[in-house]
């Protein structure tokens, strides 16, 4: 027995109708993925809104413009996004073994967790991105607040807020998933190698940028690329990850 | 034995981690609609084994064939198996209902009524996280699913950790009522080998990874006896015979011998004022599994 079977196949509807199985049993309790996000979203806005009156009640009538200005620098808006890390890691080291045991395939499992993933993705940015051109309006009304039209979110159109925001939640699931996996395969010696190859590809791309010269070029090709572009590209990353995790985990077994 | 096709075709399966072989060259098969007990002591290669035959773990020699198939990766055969594991593990904030909720997504057959009327059998309380139910209420939790799944294989893996006695016997009687309805095929490891005594139809039992015994639970009955008397009287009756076990108490002594006895080996016993009982499975299975001598040759006495 050396490579995984795949027969009997299984027809094509009845597996894309298990993948949406699978979703469901992500989603069963929606507290996870929909209810905290939004819950800290909320409170981030909240603690903003409060923020925002402070510096209104601090700040003399002259500068006070300004200053809620500089509200726009303000990372209170990807607040959520740090919590789908914790997702990512719990979708591999809970949800897996509890699906195996409700006799799901690991492909299955897979491709209804990405599924998941994109479905959970666009829900939220499509959310974000309506709250972020809520209060573009309310700006351009004369009234000076950034919470959502903060960083790069507050210069560019809907479309790319949306873009950069799904993109943004794909590649934090896609990445820690992948790190969860290749614990549940390798464990702590799995962890080790694969910090240890991210450092050295770090280190190996900065070495080759200043090494080369080529530092300055690549700063300024950086900069130059579009809001989309880099957003877009993100995927990429995603994409790899995802394999990563799928490699992983096609043969983790399961421990007790 | 009838001449159905096996459900579950294990051929010589091993899986070793690292240096450690976990199971070791273990053949058997078994034919459908029965409840076969998994026997053998911590660390026998019980739970291995069902991790093996349900996909989750791959072997490092030999198959699994469940309904002719490999079960690894393979949804249809996937599909028909509920593998009930003592240590399942649950996402945080899940909840008894979200766990229910999910099962017939799952379970082809899954019997919602029957599952709720088990959760009122066991008193299980719905609305907590997992996590936070004691060790029997999470037992409770996966003999609901295993039970209300209704699917061809269930496996359960020391399915009573944690349960009181009464919920024990809830359980047993609930799987006998239901297998009696619609029969199936129950793998079911344990340690409590006396309570599912009368449950099994078919016994494995499991020692430091090697297969012991492959016996129908009938035939294993009457496999042994216990003869018991004055220590002279016993030793020359058992002369000859297989011993499985000894003890002595003064000058008295109660032998387990393997093998059936004849009718003149209840006269002779009665004749020397031996006494001659049945010895209990968890006795038998005591027996076999603390031999120092090498377990095929129990294993092929005890076949006879």
């Amino acid at each position: 027995m050396t490579a995984i079977s795949t027969a009997p196949p299984v027809p094509r509807l009845a597996s894309r109708h298990r993948l949406v199985k699978v979703m469901r049993l992500h989603l069963v309790n929606r507290l996870t993925y929909v209810g905290i996000p939004w819950i800290i979203t909320g409170v981030a806005l909240f603690i903003s809104i409060v923020v925002a009156l402070l510096i209104s009640a601090a700040v003399p009538e002259a500068g006070r413009q300004d200053a809620l200005q500089g509200m726009s620098y303000s990372w209170a808006v990807l607040s959520p996004l740090w919590y789908l890390a914790v997702v990512g890691v719990q979708a591999v080291s809970a949800v897996f073994p509890f699906a195996l045991g409700f006799s799901i395939t690991r492909r299955e499992y897979a491709l209804g967790t990405l599924l998941t993933y994109v479905v959970i993705a666009a829900f939220n940015a499509t959310g974000w991105a309506i709250l972020t051109e809520i209060e573009r309006a309310i700006n351009e009304s004369g009234v000076v607040f950034h919470h959502f039209t903060a960083l790069w979110l507050g210069e560019v159109g809907a479309g790319a807020v949306w873009l950069s925001l799904f993109a943004l939640q794909i590649l934090i699931f896609a990445v820690t998933s992948a790190f969860a996996a290749v614990y549940a395969r390798w464990r702590s010696l799995g962890m080790l190698v694969l910090w240890a190859a991210v450092a050295l590809l770090v280190l190996g791309l900065i070495a080759f940028a200043v090494l080369t010269g080529t530092a300055p070029s690549i700063i300024d090709w950086l900069m130059g690329i579009s809001t989309v572009s880099f957003f877009a590209a993100l995927l990429i990353p995603a994409a790899l990850a995802f394999g990563l995790g799928w490699g992983a985990l096609r043969r983790a077994p399961l421990r007790g | 034995m009838n001449s159905q096709n096996p459900v579950i075709q294990v051929d010589g399966l091993s899986r070793s981690y690292r240096d450690v072989a976990a199971l070791w060259d273990v053949t058997f098969s078994l034919q459908p609609n029965m409840i076969c007990g998994l026997l053998g002591r911590n660390g026998a290669g019980k739970t291995t084994l069902m991790r093996m035959l349900t996909g989750q773990d791959f072997p490092s020699a030999g198959s699994v064939r469940l309904f002719g198939e490999n079960p690894v990766e393979n949804s249809t055969v996937l599909q028909q198996i509920c593998f009930v594991s003592e240590a399942q593990r649950y996402p945080d904030g899940f909840q008894a209902r979200h766990v229910l909720a999910g099962a017939p997504w799952f379970f082809a057959d899954w019997d919602a009524a029957f599952a709720d009327d088990l959760v009122g059998k066991f008193r299980l309380p719905l609305k907590r996280d997992v996590k936070k139910l004691s060790r029997g209420q999470q037992s409770a939790l996966g003999v609901i699913v295993g039970l209300a799944s209704r699917a061809s294989i269930t496996i359960f893996d020391e399915p009573y950790l944690g349960l009181d006695a009464v919920a024990r016997h809830t359980f047993y009687d609930t799987l006998l009522a239901d297998y009696a309805e619609r029969p199936r095929t129950i793998l079911l490891s344990t340690h409590l080998i006396d309570e599912v005594s009368n449950l099994l139809e078919h016994v494995l039992v499991l020692d430091e990874g090697r297969l012991l015994l492959d016996q129908s639970a009938e035939s294993l009955r009457g496999s042994a006896a216990a003869v018991a008397g004055r220590a002279g009287d016993v030793d020359s009756f058992v002369e000859g015979r297989q011993i499985l076990h000894r003890d002595t108490l003064g000058g008295l002594a109660t032998v387990t011998i393997a093998g059936r006895l004849t009718a003149a080996d209840h006269r002779a016993a009665t004749a020397a004022n031996l006494e001659i009982a049945p010895v209990s499975f968890q006795q038998l299975i005591v027996d076999l599994s603390t031999r120092s001598a090498p377990a095929p040759a129990v294993a092929s006495v005890v076949h006879e």
